[in-house]
């Protein structure tokens, strides 16, 4: 099955480790990590559901393509890395 | 054949048989703008004169203050107590270091109306920003003048860095459409900030540095270096098929709406209150309860359904954010001055 990791960063907002995931499209599979992650899910998504603006995912070595509908297909194998650009300095 | 002794300062960098003597003259004979010197460009503008740039333009709004010194390497307690700004005290440590550099330290707020003379000349610009908002205008800037750049940015343990050759590599707006709206992300102030991931995202830019001022600019791999000096890891994440979706509004499109001056936040001086007015690049609505948790280690916070007010330093700034994003920072009248409050604390 797919895995799914976050830059460590983003880890500030995952409690505990996260769940096995099952889906074959991006959608599916970021909606078994947010289930009980609102607030995850909201860094990640604006209030329309699309990727915001300042995140990035990768599916193995290529950047999604759908930032609105987020159905890329993802592969049994791949994995999904979700990553912010980062202000500081 | 002996070492011109010009040159003999470089000695066991030339020796390294990807700079030699002919990189090594190169890299004298280039020009840098840096913007920014806090953390990491503090640490750029000592790699890049150590390592014998020809002229090296620094850009920095701030001056130096104590929990500066955590990472800010170039800084110390006198720097503090003389309230130099970071510029100038950059400046004569650096003239101490390497006086073959011909150096230009420049204390000013980097903006769409003066960004094109400072980067006149240069062969390279080298990112040492703390905020999204420079740094899309220093993408601008880079694909309308062709100028390379080098980004980096540290939060927490974690940094990243990305080369950009304007026109041939995916720039920042292909990797991120536009900032985060305000408060919507972390700044070094409100989540932390290691030194040594500063250390590392700094060297990585300057090898980058050397290998296009040395003439090897072929050596760069089109790719964002994802650094995790906690967990002790890095990725290169492939960009090349960035660019190949024809979507970037600025390398594809041509848009310079940041260098346009028509994006980007907006600041009103507030006649008579000490105050200036800061209005965000991206108008989103603020969580004013998610903000109040991410400042209160920084001050004093307090919050009700209409605003936001951070007292900092003692009561030197009270920072009041309302909903919109919108805040007015009292305490000034100079807008450099306020827009740095706000990139700090709410972000931008």
């Amino acid at each position: 099955m797919p895995t799914v990791h976050f830059t460590s960063h983003l880890k500030n907002f995952v409690d505990g480790p996260l769940p096995n995931v099952s889906g074959t499209t991006v959608r599916e599979l970021l909606d078994c990590v947010f289930g009980e992650r609102p607030k995850l899910r909201g860094y990640v998504l604006d209030e329309l559901g699309s990727l915001r603006t300042h995140v990035v995912i990768y599916i193995s070595d290529r950047v999604m393509a759908d930032r609105v509908g987020l159905s890329d297909a993802v592969a049994a194998t791949e994995e999904l890395y979700v990553m912010q650009a980062l202000s500081g300095g | 054949m002996a070492l011109d002794p010009a040159l003999e300062r470089y000695s066991r960098q030339i020796l390294f048989r990807e700079i030699g003597e002919a990189g090594q003259r190169k890299i004298c004979g280039s020009r840098v703008l840096l913007c920014g010197c806090g953390a990491l460009g503090s640490v750029l503008a000592d790699g890049l004169t150590r390592a014998g740039v020809g002229f090296l333009r620094i850009v920095d709004r701030d001056f130096v203050e104590l929990s500066n010194l955590q990472r800010q390497v170039l800084f110390d307690e006198a720097d503090v107590a003389e309230g130099l700004p970071k510029a100038v005290a950059a400046g004569r440590k650096l003239a101490r270091i390497n006086s073959q550099v011909q150096l230009e330290p420049l204390v000013a707020d980097i903006h769409s109306q003066n960004i094109l003379g400072f980067a006149d000349g240069v062969d390279l610009i080298v990112d040492g920003m703390d905020n999204f908002e420079t740094r899309f205008l220093i993408n601008d800037t880079s694909l309308a003048t062709g100028t390379p750049w080098i980004y980096g940015g540290c939060i927490g343990s974690h940094g990243q860095t990305m080369t950009i050759f304007p026109g041939e590599t995916a720039c920042l707006r292909c990797l991120i459409e536009a900032p985060p709206g305000a408060g919507a992300a972390e700044t070094c102030d409100t989540a932390g900030i290691l030194a040594p991931v500063i250390n590392v995202i700094a060297s990585l830019q300057i090898v980058a540095a050397l290998k296009i001022l040395s003439g090897h600019r072929d050596q760069i791999d089109p790719a964002l270096t994802i650094v995790d000096v906690w967990d002790g890891t890095l990725r290169k994440m492939n960009t090349r098929n960035l660019r190949d979706q024809g979507r970037c509004p600025a390398c594809v499109g041509g848009v310079r709406e940041w260098l346009a001056g028509t994006r980007g936040s907006q600041t009103t001086v507030l006649c008579g209150r000490n105050a200036v007015q800061v209005s965000p690049a991206e108008r989103a609505p603020v969580s004013l309860s998610d903000l109040a948790d991410k400042l209160r280690g920084v001050g004093e916070v307090a919050v009700n359904p209409f605003l936001l007010r951070l007292t900092v330093n003692s009561g030197e700034f009270i920072i009041t954010v309302f909903p919109d994003g919108r805040a007015i920072i009292k305490g000034t009248q100079e807008p450099a001055v306020a827009r740095g409050l706000y990139a700090r604390y709410v972000g931008s």
